[in-house]
């Protein structure tokens, strides 16, 4: 029975020689239960310690963890019903493949004949069949993380965590796994946390995403909101590829409400949001695929700096006149050369507004709002 | 042309290496044979003369016969087998148990580390006069300590009594080699995957499943081979015995190694009787030795 987990202000502090290290901090959510959750974030910011954490394998200094109703803090990972694949894949070097994926039913008494066939099922959906005699030593890096999440399968966990298990495959691999790994998913009853660093793959597999900043919780919602509806410049730049670019500027008065004025561009701001802010300085976000050399309410001239090709659309990484970074993402900046300048647009409705501490201000569709109220206009 | 060239090109390159193969080859197969093949070869002869070093007549098998029949032979392989097997075994599980300690990773791991090669460094003289000390009736901390404690209600004078003279020769052995298996089997301990045992403890198996089911197999060919290499030296040991009890009391501790000495050098010399049993030893060690790799393999090790 896949079970809701749920993290009440775990904390993890690491203490060697003197020195503490707060790995997790009073991180609190509750992961659905049967859902995809992703844990995503730079190294180090607490996503491994965090899983390990839900596994058993790492006692919280504080905080507790319950699957469903029942507090596991300082239940053994042996009774928790949980299910891990190890980045290292981790599997036993003297056992055949059989053997590794019957391990887990081994130790829990399953008779002889239920675990092969359990195997034979797994081995099947996983199409490793021919490699179920072999030796993992003999077995390429994709076919051993197939065994890896056979062995996963067969234990029919309450709670499936993968730790970064693609992190030592090639792209075509990860590709055909993310696949593997979505359908057992669907297979399976169980609630899934995965850990990885690369955004894509948290962003195309799962139903939630946890991003976390330092130890901390940056943001907990579906793949979607992290993409439009950041909560912070740190989660708008994570999430997406190239990363969203950051505008500086500031909110200036303008007519009868507050406009925020970057180096070639004003936007009509919501007073009830911008009135107390007047000569702050803000940053405008905006994300590559939104800025376009032909559309959009607002303008940007970016020097070119490099051209890249990406299948049927080009990225352009470039220089605004100010110094500032920016990247486009379009089909139809293929002709541009280094040097070139480029004239690109992006419409209020695509932009987000953070403060000087990072936090976000508010989303396009606020500043959209703001626009059409405005009389000026 | 081209050909030609790249033929002689090929052959240059042959000629080199085989140069460089037989330029190590070479020297060392000379050395191996001037140093262990001509004594040994010289040994194995004399073992066919009767008086080999005085009055030589051949004699075939006459002096394998002799030793094989005489009353000390049976009392010392005996003594051979009980002493090279107990104190292997006692050392590998010694060594396993502090070798399983140390890798915990436990406070006074590393210390207890450095300690475990000094018993190894230390002259075999140095370690039987201590532990002689150590056992001595009079002044020796043990027998202190099993009084104090009333294990023992008199003195006990361990190397000089046929009972105990064995089993206070193994102790220092194991004391003295404990450490060879211990090294080994820690190197190998920390060659395992820890994620092995943090994946056996998620999939539900418990620290006996754990040990049972990744430790063993993954220390089995470190194990075999100990108790290979560890059983034979063991069985060939001669130093450690003699400085403690010359092979007494009684023959109590002659083993074959100190059989051989004193069919070499005590009384009258009988170099013939003292060749021919060392012969035996070493057929009997390569009989077991085939036999063991036979049974059990030792040189399969977990490929990772």
């Amino acid at each position: 029975m896949a079970q809701p987990i749920r993290l009440d202000d775990v904390r993890k502090e690491y203490h060697t020689a003197g020195a503490s290290h707060v790995a997790v901090d009073d991180l609190s959510l509750e992961i659905p239960e049967g859902s995809f959750t992703t844990i995503v974030g730079p190294s180090g910011c607490g996503k491994t310690t965090t899983l390990r954490m839900i596994a058993g394998l790492e006692t919280p200094t504080s905080g507790t963890i319950h699957f469903g109703d029942r507090d596991v803090t300082d239940v053994r990972p042996q009774d928790r019903n949980a299910a891990m694949v190890f980045q290292s894949i981790a599997l036993y070097p003297h056992m055949t493949v059989r053997e590794n994926i019957a391990y887990g039913l081994k130790v829990a008494g399953v008779p002889k004949a239920k675990r092969d066939a359990a195997v034979d099922e797994a081995a099947e959906t996983l199409q490793i069949r021919e490699q179920l005699e072999k030796m993992p030593a003999e077995l390429s890096g994709g076919q051993q993380q197939r065994v890896a999440l056979g062995s996963a399968f067969v234990q029919d966990p309450d709670v499936l965590l993968l730790d970064e298990p693609m992190s030592d495959l090639d792209a075509k691999l990860k590709a055909e796994l993310r696949v593997e790994v979505q359908r057992l998913h669907k297979e399976m009853d169980a609630t899934m946390v995965y850990v990885t660093h690369d955004q894509t793959e948290a962003m195309t597999m799962s139903d939630h995403v946890l991003l976390l900043e330092e130890g901390r919780l940056a943001q907990f919602a579906p793949p979607s909101d992290l993409f439009d509806r950041p909560v912070s410049q740190y989660v708008a730049e994570f999430i997406g590829t190239p990363s969203t670019n950051t505008l500086p500027a500031t909110v200036e008065v303008g007519g009868d409400a507050p406009t925020i004025v970057g180096e070639q561009f004003e936007i009509p701001a919501p007073s009830d949001l911008f009135a107390d802010r007047i000569g702050d300085s803000v940053t405008v976000g905006i994300r590559p695929q939104y800025l376009s050399p032909d559309g959009g309410d607002h303008h940007v001239r970016v020097i070119v700096d490099v051209v890249e090709q990406l299948g049927t659309e080009f990225v352009v990484h470039g220089t605004s006149v100010d110094g500032t970074h920016i990247n486009v993402v379009d089909e139809r900046v293929g002709d541009a050369g280094p040097d070139d300048e480029l004239s690109v647009g992006f419409d209020g409705g695509d932009a987000f507004v953070f403060d000087k501490d990072g936090e976000t201000i508010c989303h396009g569709d606020v500043l959209v709002a703001a626009r059409s109220a405005s009389p000026s206009q | 042309m081209s050909a030609v060239s790249t033929l002689q090109g090929r052959l240059g390159e042959f000629d080199e290496k085989r140069l460089l193969l037989l330029a190590m080859f070479v020297p060392f197969t000379l050395f191996f044979v001037l140093v262990w093949g001509v004594p040994i070869g010289y040994a194995l002869g004399m073992s066919l003369f009767s008086d080999p070093t005085g009055a030589a007549e051949f004699a075939f098998l006459g002096n394998y016969v002799d030793v094989l029949t005489s009353e000390l032979f049976g009392t010392a392989l005996w003594n051979s087998i009980v002493y090279a097997l107990s104190s292997t075994v006692l050392s590998l599980v010694l060594g396993l148990g502090l070798a399983l300690v140390v890798n915990r990773k436990i406070k006074g791991g590393n210390a207890l580390r450095t300690m475990m090669i000094f018993p190894y460094l230390l002259p075999t003289l140095v370690v039987i006069f201590m532990w002689t000390f150590l056992l001595d009736p009079n002044v020796g901390a043990v027998n202190q300590f099993l009084l104090d404690y009333g294990v023992i209600q008199e003195p006990l004078a361990f190397f000089s009594s046929t009972t105990w003279a064995m089993p206070a020769a193994i102790v220092a052995s194991v004391w003295k080699y404990g450490s060879f298996a211990f090294f080994i089997l820690l190197a190998r301990l920390q060659a395992i995957d820890p994620n092995l045992y943090e994946r056996a403890r998620v999939e539900g198996a418990s620290t006996w499943q754990a040990f049972r089911d990744i430790t063993i197999p993954n220390l089995r060919g470190a194990i075999l081979i100990i108790i290979l290499v560890r059983g034979i030296w063991m069985f060939n040991k001669f130093d450690i015995i003699y400085l403690a009890t010359r092979g007494g009391p009684l023959d109590a501790t002659t083993t074959l190694p100190i059989m051989v000495y004193e069919l070499a050098f005590l009384g009258s010399p009988d170099f013939g009787g003292a060749t021919a049993l060392a012969g035996i030893m070493f057929l009997l060690l390569a009989a077991v030795a085939v036999v063991y790799f036979w049974a059990f393999k030792p040189e399969q090790e977990v490929t990772t």
